[in-house]
């Protein structure tokens, strides 16, 4: 059967999301604040491609398991220069799937907790 | 991870542009003005942003997130570019030749630049509003 | 998308405490199977909704409702497969409770 851990990787994974995604916010904000000041670059946050890694990289086995979690939590992610000049259409859109897989990323640990609850409640 | 740091960001976003909005709504109302207080006819204001520290780094000391960077007006300054002249021999403020000094203010010219602030103004709203949203959704957490 | 057969645990949750029908013909497969290939299904279920969410947040894919859809089906057959065992449970001790 499954080994229910109270907090397992997927729990892990939606803290991480919450914490990159809300840096990110800030990252956008300053982007479109300063969309029209002279000789500002814009800068963007990349953690996709490490998050899919960490969740990859997975042995069978208990250590297999311990392994991604450690992973999991030392992704920081990477900010970098993403152009000459701010592109204001392109921050919106990135304004507005961060917000939604933010928004998303809550509900679903939501879920989680929910079921987990409602096991140790015994579901009575 | 200060989501209030992103809308402070955003809200400074929001006073440039409602400052840079004020200005170019003067060049309008003064499009015609011949005489001011200083003497002579009014000159087109433009309005100068910086990116600088976020106010966060500023109260706390620690440097934020790398490439964060509030916005800022650092100066409200007087166009030098010339005056229009303009024939016109009837006008009050003619001189002997009847050319009248006309503000330097080029009306289709801070139309664009309107439209442009109102838009800049409207994505910082976009913003703040995302920043608030994603802030009340964490406290439904374990709710 | 694999389903779970909701249907068939549902209609196991509103059964009755008592022998299945199909314990008399085949002698064999007792409630005991049932429950113990319920719980299996439960935990496919909470797999396949943790990958699914894994894949939406690290970019791999961009179907919300898809992920969603997974995580309310393995909340609903957890529930069910707990009702299950409620139900079980009252059965045994109905029949522990009766006089011989």
């Amino acid at each position: 059967m499954s080994d229910i851990r109270i907090f397992d990787r997927t729990t892990v994974l939606l803290e991480k999301v919450l914490d990159l995604r809300a840096r990110n916010q800030q990252i956008i904000a300053s982007n479109l604040a300063n969309a029209k000041t002279p000789g500002f670059e814009p800068s963007k946050l990349s953690f996709d491609e490490d998050l899919q890694n960490a969740l990859q990289a997975e042995r069978p086995g208990l250590r297999g398991r311990e392994g991604t979690r450690e992973r999991l939590e030392n992704i920081h992610g990477n900010v970098a220069r993403s152009g000459p000049s701010v592109e204001p259409d392109q921050e919106m859109l990135d304004l507005a799937e961060n917000q939604i897989l933010y928004e998303s990323a809550v509900q679903m640990l939501n879920k989680k907790f929910g079921m987990l609850k409602y096991v140790a409640g015994e579901g009575r | 991870m200060n989501i209030f740091t992103a809308m402070q960001i955003s809200s400074s976003g929001l006073k440039a542009q409602r400052t840079r909005l004020n200005v170019i709504s003067a060049n309008m109302a003064n499009m015609e003005t011949t005489q001011t207080p200083e003497g002579g006819p009014y000159r087109k204001q433009d309005v100068f942003f910086e990116a600088v520290k976020t106010a966060t780094e500023r109260d706390s000391g620690v440097r934020g997130e790398k490439g964060v960077r509030e916005v800022g007006v650092y100066d409200v300054a007087p166009n030098p570019r010339p005056f229009r002249m303009v024939r016109d021999p009837e006008h009050p403020d003619a001189d002997e030749n009847g050319i009248v000094l006309m503000p330097n203010v080029n009306p289709m010219e801070e139309m664009v630049d309107m439209m442009s602030a109102t838009r800049a103004y409207e994505a910082n709203v976009t913003a703040v509003k995302a920043a608030k949203r994603m802030a009340l959704k964490a406290l439904e957490i374990g709710r | 998308m694999e389903s779970v057969g909701l249907s068939s645990l549902i209609g196991m949750a509103n059964a009755g405490p008592g022998p299945q029908e199909g314990q008399a013909e085949k002698g064999g497969r007792g409630f005991a199977d049932v429950l113990q290939s319920s719980v299996e299904k439960v935990n496919d279920a909470q797999l396949q909704a943790d990958e699914a969410v894994g894949k939406l947040h690290s970019g791999e894919a961009k179907n919300i409702h898809e992920v969603t859809i997974a995580l309310e089906q393995a909340d609903i057959s957890l529930r069910l497969m707990v009702k299950m065992r409620n139900k079980a449970m009252d059965a045994y001790q109905e029949i522990m409770r009766m006089q011989v």
